[in-house]
């Protein structure tokens, strides 16, 4: 998942699997879990839509989550469980993905959920017109690329043989299909609700999850209240309401003042927290699975240059970032996060070293360095800050990068179109809990296209997409992880990217507020939290 | 006939344009708008000039290198004290070099702003007042239209264009390379926007001015002796509405620096890692509370400027206009 503008400081999709509690005088919590109040929450921004065919950032597919909910869903780490499928099954091949869906789900608006509505929403992804993020996710199923060239009414893969029973079929075995079918995309969604509303369907969202919309007033505020029909197991709090337009300096001081419940705090709001001895156990700090980049187009000169590439790794310092970052950041070495139980002893060292970063220049043939352009998302802080250390670094050896800030929704439209971004500032958060969201998904050469590309270095290794195609056809895990490891091994000898750190979250939570531990997936749980109705706020007094 | 048309054409005079020549320069610096204006905008101009000198003799910090030393245990910004005077920012530079040479590019953008916008008020209201009719017609709704739309909004509209992509000026299979303009950020393009937004204020003034002094006699004598237009207009309306010109220069220098920090704020000024007045605010507003000396600097920088171009605007226009009391 590409960031956006709402991965500022404290904003990121999914998070890593541990959270350090700055604990100091941390109050008990009492047991057993309260229900009831409501839970309240601060954005910076309006989201854009919590339509699940569209949401597809940091903090609106845990909301979506809220309201929506699909067939498998992850346990409180990062294994699948069944969600409103009662069991499911996959053949032999790989290829049928078989579930019976649970009788008792119901949307919000009482109608009971059926197979019908998954193969409708699925269809709706897939469908061009939807223009959704998530289309490249279902391309896999059998007759889905009939059904996106308009060749076909119907996906062929996706079968409802009676109202409980659903049926895909994949074109070929992908282990990462099941992962997929717990995104956001792949949630029910009422055919007739949408069929009536048509693309006003964001503004009457009716799902099968805990929770339901009652109030959206665009750039103002949300509101949840718990849907009355939901039969699985019940969120915590009777509501989350959601205030738009608070930034993390303003959420910062409400949460002191006991206005909000949580905010997603900037390094500079994070260590104020940390350093008064009252308020440092608000604070959270969740490493997430994402690694923040400089990528180098392979296809464009200079970059076409391998030793170019390598030497542009050997001049960027990596160990200012975290400080840069105040703390929250740590160091990348490679491709995959180490968050997500990944690590790759073969991956070739590219230490600081601008000395050799020179020779390697100059054997490249540039022994005066060369002028560049480095593009980067200018709204979102981050990744802004470490363009202006890398140009920095750059300018040691000769390199000369004039920075060029693009607003986010250009510079995605940018970065994945061909021949048109030679060096840029990025970042991936992960999709789901597998090494091939990084690696196939940014680094599989077959999947280039000429726009809407994630490989945005337009790396295209022979040996490489033999390596991903062969662990992605469903090994076993340790034959999975080897091939992962020797590709990732391979990526960074040919040098298309500088990784440069792993994003740390700082989240600031009220102490009312309880259940926090964050998701490895998810991230957030919103229906998990609670709320202590006897906690004083003794700051606000 | 000859010596007649000589020896009135020697007798043709100018009047002399209502400031005192004279004294002028004492008169200005009897009047304590002038000097406070003045002497604040002579102080930054002399520290803008000063800046490299002063970085090259050690007194000053590189406003763009980053040095972990400038940052604490923590990450965050240093406080003021020690080896930075003004305190440090996020990326560990120096917060006074940085404004010190924040000070160049406001200075710098919004003179040559100013004179941009100054030339084309001048040319329009010069050409609407003299001519009249269906020209000065077509200028005045032109200039109409430009003001209904506020000027900040049309600089944001025109950064928007500066994205790096190639403006081909001619056909596209003459292929004419040197007729391609690349639409990029920097300081000229951020000046041209500047000075492309701020002119329609001085338009209607001179203009005013123009059609007042186009009917007074010298002007009337010397088109009965067949003076041209052009020598009309530069020998004789120019001078005259130069004091004017000149109170309105100072004044517009003011929004153009106001105009020019406000974009730095939003992110489409000066590109980075330039220091920029408008940027460090921006960039310093989350450190508001841990290291608020990142945004105060700055900001009094702003205001100190603008509040002294306005002084000096007022005190000019005293001076030079012996018939406007306060």
């Amino acid at each position: 998942m590409k960031p956006d503008q709402h991965l500022r400081p404290g904003l990121a999709l999914l998070c890593g699997l541990l959270v350090f509690s700055a604990s100091a005088g941390t109050p008990a919590a009492p047991d057993p879990p309260r229900r009831g109040g409501t839970l309240r929450l601060a954005e910076p921004t309006d989201l854009r839509s919590l339509d699940p065919a569209i949401a597809y950032d940091s903090e609106s597919t845990p909301l979506v989550h809220l309201l929506f909910r699909g067939l498998l869903e992850y346990d409180d780490g990062v294994n699948l469980v069944p969600g409103q499928a009662k069991d499911w099954n996959i053949s032999a091949d790989g290829k049928t993905y078989t579930f019976h869906l649970r009788r008792d789900a119901r949307f919000s608006n009482g109608r009971a959920v059926e197979a019908d509505d998954y193969v409708f929403a699925f269809e709706r992804v897939l469908n061009p017109a939807a223009a959704s993020p998530g289309q490249g996710f279902f391309t896999g199923i059998e007759g889905a690329a009939d059904f996106v060239a308009g060749k076909a009414a119907h996906v062929s893969g996706l079968r409802a043989p009676d109202r409980q029973t659903l049926v895909i079929q994949l074109a070929k075995p992908q282990f990462t299909f099941q992962y997929v079918l717990a995104m956001t995309f792949a949630v029910a969604v009422p055919r007739d609700v949408v069929q009536r509303y048509g693309k006003d369907f964001q503004y009457h969202l009716a799902g099968s999850g805990p929770y339901r919309l009652t109030e959206w007033r665009r750039g103002v505020r949300w509101h949840f209240a718990r849907n009355a029909y939901y039969t699985g197991p019940d969120g915590y709090v009777d509501a989350v309401d959601i205030r738009v337009g608070v930034d993390d300096v303003t959420g910062a001081m409400m949460l002191e003042r006991n206005e909000v419940d949580r905010v997603l705090a900037g390094p500079p709001q994070a260590v104020h927290f940390a350093r008064d001895r009252r308020l440092r156990w608000w604070l959270t700090r969740v490493p997430t699975v994402s690694t923040d980049y400089l990528f180098m187009n392979v296809e464009m000169p200079p970059f076409d240059n391998v030793l170019v590439r390598r030497a542009v790794n050997d001049a960027v310092d990596k160990s200012r970032l975290p400080r840069l970052s105040g703390g929250f950041a740590s160091a990348a070495c490679g491709i995959v996060p180490p968050a997500m139980a990944w690590t790759n002893a073969s991956l070739p060292r590219y230490d600081y070293d601008p000395a050799k970063a020179r020779a390697l220049l100059r054997e490249a043939g540039f022994p005066n360095g060369f002028k560049t352009t480095l593009s980067y998302m200018g709204d979102n802080p981050i990744l802004a800050r470490l363009a202006e250390d890398i140009q920095q670094d750059l300018q040691q050896v000769g390199i000369e990068a004039a920075l060029r800030p693009v607003n986010s929704a250009a510079f995605d439209e940018e970065v994945s179109s061909r021949h048109r971004v030679p060096f840029g500032v990025w970042g991936w958060f992960q999709d789901y809990p597998d090494p091939s969201d990084f690696l196939d998904v940014l680094f599989n050469g077959r999947y280039l296209t000429d726009t809407d590309c994630n490989n945005t270095s337009f790396y295209n290794n022979p040996a490489v997409n033999g390596l991903l195609d062969q662990a992605m056809a469903g090994l076993s895990a340790p034959d999975r992880q080897r091939l992962f490891q020797q590709a990732e091994t391979q990526i960074m000898q040919d040098a298309p990217w500088v990784p440069l750190i792993h994003e740390v979250l700082p989240v600031l939570y009220h102490p009312r507020v309880h259940g926090t531990r964050p998701h490895p997936v998810w991230l957030w749980r919103f229906e998990w939290m609670w709320l202590d109705p006897d906690y004083s706020n003794e700051l606000s007094k | 006939m000859d010596a007649v048309a000589i020896d009135i054409r020697a007798r043709e005079t100018t009047p002399a344009p209502p400031a005192p020549a004279p004294g002028l320069a004492a008169a200005l610096w009897r009047h304590r708008l002038v000097r406070a204006g003045g002497g604040i905008v002579i102080l930054f101009t002399l520290l803008a000039l000063a800046a490299p000198l002063l970085t090259r003799w050690h007194v000053l910090h590189e406003p763009i290198r980053q040095d972990l030393s400038g940052l604490d245990a923590d990450g965050m910004p240093r406080p003021p004290g020690g080896a930075y005077l003004l305190g440090t920012d996020s990326l560990g530079r120096d917060v006074l070099s940085r404004v010190i040479y924040g000070t160049r590019v406001s200075l710098a953008v919004g003179t040559a702003a100013m004179l941009t916008a100054t030339v084309i008020g001048l040319a329009i209201g010069l050409l609407s007042g003299f001519y009249g009719g269906k020209l000065d017609l077509g200028l005045m709704r032109f200039t109409d239209i430009n003001l209904s739309v506020p000027a900040v909004l049309l600089a944001i509209a025109f950064a928007g264009l500066m994205d790096g992509k190639t403006l081909h000026l001619h056909p596209a299979w003459l292929h004419w390379p040197f007729l391609d303009v690349q639409l990029k950020r920097g300081i000229v393009s951020i000046f041209l926007i500047i000075g492309l937004v701020c002119w329609p204020g001085m338009v209607r003034v001179i203009r005013a001015q123009v059609l007042s002094l186009k009917e007074r006699e010298f002007i009337q004598a010397s088109r009965a002796l067949g003076a041209s237009d052009a020598r009309l207009i530069f020998r004789h309306l120019l001078p005259n509405v130069l004091p004017t010109v000149i109170v309105l220069a100072a004044m517009t220098t003011a929004n153009t620096i106001l105009l020019e920090a406000g974009l730095g704020y939003l992110g489409i000024g000066v590109p980075p890692p330039a220091p920029t007045w408008g940027s460090m605010i921006a960039d310093g507003q989350p450190y508001f509370i841990t290291a608020p000396m990142i945004v105060i600097v700055p900001g009094v920088a702003v205001v100190l400027t603008v509040l002294a171009f306005n002084l000096l605007g007022q005190g000019l226009q005293e001076v030079l206009d012996p018939n406007r009391t306060r």
